[in-house]
Formats: structure tokens, C-alpha cells, sequence
């Protein structure tokens, strides 16, 4: 929960978290070592400098200095686990669904679950969604397009077996599939950040919300044409939310773009943590306004109420949180407890 | 490289690799900072340059676009016998640099993982640069006084003989006119602009006349484009920053910029 200095108060769904191995005994090659790099680059690139991280630390970080960070220095209240395998960059994975449900389950009032697969499984990434519904009970899925696989460097949704998994997650009653979009998508002599097959899946699956991350970022303006077509596309603010400090006038175009088109009920915060730290991005997105020559330009505003449903209750809906009841559940909790101490 | 110690030769080679631009942001690669190497023997026409963009993942089509532009600006250069391109820490610069050395087209260098040529590629990001160079000088133009009614009427000698009041101005228009002097949105190719100033100064993306009522929601189109390369150029930027920042630990008069 966080108190602003005016008062106003928000309860935080932090959108996107990852527990990540990267550490040198876990990278498998070249590509482990340059995948967290480039995240710690971004961190160093965008954050306050007393949120910068040294290399070690960056690689793999602790369990406790995670659950510090988001519920008791961090105002979080919940966290999404986002995971993001990388097995051919990693042995263990990067950022694995298995490892994460060993806090979830420690954890259970404080953490959402999401599970991923890789179509290019064929038949077996059928039955591993079915083993993480079965086993993890698991509360949506992430998917990573531009994952490697042997010589295979990313897929597309609209593949074939794309299409299958996702009709088989929605038959186990998965309702949310967050995508994240990377830059690897064959094949290389298209647009490596076209969103358009986004909307493919989303006039296909109507039951199915489809959360993009990075809201689209770079191709924002793909992202809100399909996101105004099809009510179930939603954004997820992780990487954007950062440029609330590096770029605020660029942060408040975004903004403004976004509510413009969509509307302020379907939009999500997440931390995008360990890269940045969701303490300093609530603390200044819950400080921020859009300059005025903007909003009378577009007519947006960003009212308290507008920023309460981004930074929780838009998530707490699509998740079927019942705030209040989780406010009561969580008021004595060990790190409520530590955040009075 | 200082420039006041390059030999003609350096410079002319500077300004040709300095002509290409990366596709997504529309900006000089030298500007960019892209550039780690460039020798000149002037006495063999040989030259050598090494490019390292900002990120090990940056998508490998542009990667390869701006080593194969270097490649060619090098290669109009009448003096110059052999030129070496070669891309450094990247994903995918084995592929590429075998391309490059080869110089063998994108299908080619690619095989089985690309498609297709960067012909409709090239366009769409030519297209996109020019858009966002229109956005630009528009919202300079209006801030600075223009009437919409006639600016929407203004020619390619209208829009040339304007006075600018300051230099960001001039620089906007000259960036905006270089390209409108080469093509037409729909037509990059050169021939639907016939060299003739009497042509429409702003156009929209069929290469229409844009009607005044019509200029808020064409602006509108034009800044959500410009707020795509706006988003990679601050990640690109910040995160050579920081690189460099990094490459040179401990001394903190450079930690305390940027």
C-alpha cells in the first residue's frame, strides 16, 4: 500500500516481477551473459542512481532482498511472477515458473503464479500446460516470442501450434496470457517488433485477455490501433514506467496516448523488478501529471482514481482479487509487519 | 578520432559512413556513436570499419542495413580499392559479417530465416523517418508562428524561402526538404517527386495535399510514429551512456554526467 504525501492511498499489483539465475554457473553460453547485461544496461540507463546495481548482484540476487524490495521497502502489495525460461541460455532456466512457486507457495496471499509454454513443444507443450494448471495451479500465462529453440530464434502466435495451445489453455480455464513481444521474431526481413499477429489471436480467443507488455513500445502506435479494435487486448506498463524519471515530458505523451485510445481500465503497472525497483517508479508515477499543454491538447488527465486503477484494481479484476478482503489478509503479515518496524 | 587531426581521406570517409543512418531512430550512425574503428590507408585505398550498436539483441536486420550502407557510401568513394565492414558484439554478426565480406544480399547472408529482401522493409522505415522529420518541422512551424490555413498551401519553394528564426529551425527544414526533395510517401523510390518546387511542401502518406481540417488528426498519426523512434532512441542513448559510463569505472566526473 502506498500513501502518497497528499494523502491518497494504492493498493499496488505489481504487474511483472522475475526471480532470476543468471550467475555464471547457470549461463550455458555467450547469449546467458549478454541476455543480463543487456537488462543491467537498461537498469543502469534508466533508473536514479542509488537503484544501480553492481554486476554480482544483478546476476542472481537473494530471496529475501526480492521480497524486501517489492513488499516492505517497495510499496507492492502483490507481485505477478512473469517467468521467461531461456533454457537454451541458461541450464536451469532463467526465470522459471517451477522456481518461482517455491515463494509462491511460501507466499500465497502475496504472489500470482503465471505459467508459460513454447508451441514449438508440438504435443508435449499440451501436456505441460496441463501439468502447470494440475501441479503449480498456476493463474496465467506469459509468453516470450523471441525465445531461441536449437535454430529456431522466435515464433509467431499465429502459428499453428500457437493457435492449438492457446485453445487448450482457455479449454483449462486460463483466462490471461501475457506476450511479450522481443526483437528475435522471424523471419528477419520483417519488422522484428510487429505486434499485428496480437491481433490474430485476440479476434480468435474473445474468452482470452491478452496483456501486451511494454504496451506495444516501440510500435505504440500498432499496439493502440489493435487495442481499440479488440476490447480484450490490454498494456502492461513494464519498461515504459521507467521514463516517468529518464523521460517525463516522452512519459506523459505515452500516457496520454494510451488513455486517449484505450481507456484507464485497461492498463497495467508492473515493475519489470529486478531490472527496476517498484519503490521509486510508484512513488514518482503516483507524483506524476501530464503537463497541462498535453492534456488540454487530448483532453487526458491522470486522476487519482485513474492511477488506482492502473497501479492495482484493473489488475485485481482481471485476476479476481477482491481488494478489500486481500487488504484484511495482508494487514499482519510478516512484511506488514516489517514495514511499521 | 579528433577531427581537426583527420587527413582529407579520414574525413571523406567520415562523411560517407556518416550519411547512412540507422533505419529506426533516422539519425547518423556517427552521430550514434556506432562506430568503434575506422582506419584509412590512403596510400592503398584500403578501408576498415567496425560498428557496435547498442545492444547484443538489436534486431539483426538493421544491423545488417547499416553495415551494408557503410559498405556501399565506402565503395562510391573513387580512391577507395577495398573496404571491410564488420559488426562487433552482436547475436547474429557471424551471419552478417559473412555477408558483408561476401557482399551478398540480406536472403542471401539470412538463408532459411529470412523471407524475402529488405526491399518493403527499407520503405517502411523510410516512410516512418520521413513522417516523423514532417512532425517535427510542422510542430516548430506552428509553435513559431506559421498560419495552419497557409502552411497547409505552402510549395517546396514556399516552405524553402520561409525565414527560420533560429538555427533548430533551419536544421528541421533542411532535414525535412532532403528527404522531400528525394521521393514521395508511397513512391521512396525518387520518381514521385519530379524536382519541381512547386510541389505540395506537406504531404500525407499518399502523397495528398493535407486539408486543414485534416491537420490535427494527420499530426496526430504522425506523433504516435515519432514516439516509437522516440522510445528506442532514449534506450539506445541511455544505454551507450551507461556502457560507457561503465567502460571507464572510477572516474567520476564522467559518472556524473548524463
Amino acid at each position: 500500500m502506498y500513501t502518497a504525501p497528499d494523502g491518497e492511498q494504492y493498493f499496488i499489483i505489481d504487474g511483472h516481477i522475475h526471480y532470476w539465475d543468471a550467475s555464471k554457473e547457470n549461463q550455458r553460453n555467450r547469449h546467458g551473459e549478454e541476455f543480463v547485461n543487456c537488462f543491467h544496461d537498461y537498469q543502469k540507463g534508466l533508473s536514479p542512481a542509488e537503484y544501480i546495481w553492481d554486476d554480482e548482484k544483478f546476476r542472481k540476487y537473494s530471496r529475501e532482498t526480492m521480497l524486501d524490495d517489492l513488499f516492505v521497502e517497495g510499496y507492492d502489495d502483490m507481485a505477478i511472477f512473469q517467468p521467461t525460461y531461456l533454457k537454451d541460455f541458461y541450464y536451469e532456466g532463467f526465470n522459471t515458473t517451477e522456481k518461482n512457486d517455491v515463494i509462491r507457495s511460501e507466499f500465497p496471499e502475496r504472489f500470482i503464479l503465471n505459467g508459460s509454454f513454447d508451441p514449438r513443444d508440438g504435443e508435449a507443450a499440451l501436456d505441460y500446460i496441463d501439468h502447470l494448471v494440475e501441479d503449480y495451479k498456476i493463474d496465467g500465462m506469459k509468453l516470450y516470442t523471441a525465445e531461441w529453440k536449437g535454430e529456431s530464434r522466435g515464433w509467431s502466435l499465429s502459428d499453428d501450434w500457437a493457435y492449438r495451445c492457446l485453445a487448450h489453455c482457455s479449454k483449462r480455464g486460463i483466462k490471461n496470457v501475457h506476450i511479450h513481444k522481443g526483437p528475435t521474431i522471424l523471419p528477419l526481413d520483417r519488422d522484428a517488433f510487429d505486434v499485428k499477429d496480437v491481433d490474430h489471436v485476440a479476434t480468435d480467443f474473445p474468452e482470452l485477455n491478452f496483456i501486451i507488455e511494454h504496451v506495444g513500445l516501440p510500435r505504440l502506435d500498432d499496439f493502440c490501433w489493435i487495442a481499440t479494435q479488440e476490447p480484450n487486448v490490454y498494456g502492461g506498463l513494464a519498461v515504459a514506467m521507467p521514463f516517468v524519471h529518464a523521460r517525463p515530458k516522452y512519459f506523459g505523451r505515452i500516457m496520454s496516448e494510451l488513455l486517449f485510445w484505450l481507456d484507464e481500465d485497461r492498463i497495467l503497472f508492473g515493475s519489470d523488478y529486478a531490472i527496476w525497483h517498484p519503490k521509486w517508479l510508484v512513488e514518482k508515477f503516483v507524483d506524476f501529471q501530464i503537463p497541462d499543454d498535453m492534456a488540454e491538447d487530448t483532453g487526458v488527465t491522470l486522476t487519482p482514481d485513474i492511477k488506482r486503477k492502473i497501479l492495482g484494481e484493473n489488475a485485481a479484476r482481471l485476476y479476481g482479487i477482491d481488494i478489500e478482503a486481500k487488504k484484511k489478509a495482508l494487514e499482519n503479515d510478516e512484511f506488514a509487519r516489517a514495514e511499521v518496524a | 578520432m579528433n577531427a581537426e587531426h583527420r587527413t582529407s581521406r579520414e574525413a571523406e570517409v567520415w562523411a560517407a559512413i556518416g550519411a547512412v543512418t540507422d533505419p529506426e531512430l533516422d539519425r547518423s550512425v556517427t552521430e550514434l556513436g556506432f562506430i568503434a574503428r575506422c582506419d584509412v590507408d590512403a596510400r592503398t585505398g584500403d578501408v576498415a570499419v567496425e560498428y557496435r550498436l547498442p545492444t547484443y539483441w538489436c534486431a539483426a536486420n538493421f544491423a545488417f542495413m547499416m553495415g551494408y550502407d557503410m559498405a556501399e557510401r565506402l565503395d562510391e568513394l573513387a580512391w577507395v580499392r577495398e573496404t571491410r565492414v564488420r559488426l562487433l558484439d552482436h547475436f547474429y554478426a557471424a551471419e552478417i559479417n559473412r555477408g558483408l565480406a561476401g557482399k551478398a544480399s540480406f536472403q542471401d547472408t539470412c538463408g532459411a530465416e529470412a523471407s524475402g529482401d529488405l526491399v518493403e522493409l527499407r520503405a517502411t522505415f523510410r516512410h516512418k523517418a520521413f513522417m516523423a522529420r514532417q512532425e517535427r518541422l510542422l510542430s516548430w512551424l506552428i509553435r513559431t508562428g506559421a498560419e495552419q490555413a497557409a502552411l497547409v498551401a505552402w510549395t517546396v519553394a514556399d516552405l524553402a524561402a520561409r525565414p527560420m528564426t533560429d538555427a533548430r529551425g533551419e536544421r528541421l527544414r533542411e532535414r525535412y526538404l532532403a528527404m522531400r526533395r528525394e521521393g514521395t510517401p508511397g513512391d521512396f523510390s525518387g520518381a514521385g517527386y519530379r524536382g519541381d518546387a512547386r510541389e505540395i511542401a506537406f504531404v500525407t502518406a499518399t502523397g495528398g495535399a493535407i486539408a486543414l481540417d485534416g491537420l490535427d488528426a494527420h499530426r496526430r498519426k504522425l506523433q504516435a510514429i515519432r514516439m516509437n523512434s522516440e522510445f528506442n532512441a532514449t534506450l539506445c542513448g541511455n544505454v551507450l551512456a551507461a556502457r560507457k559510463r561503465s567502460n571507464r569505472a572510477g572516474d567520476e566526473t564522467l559518472a556524473g554526467l548524463a
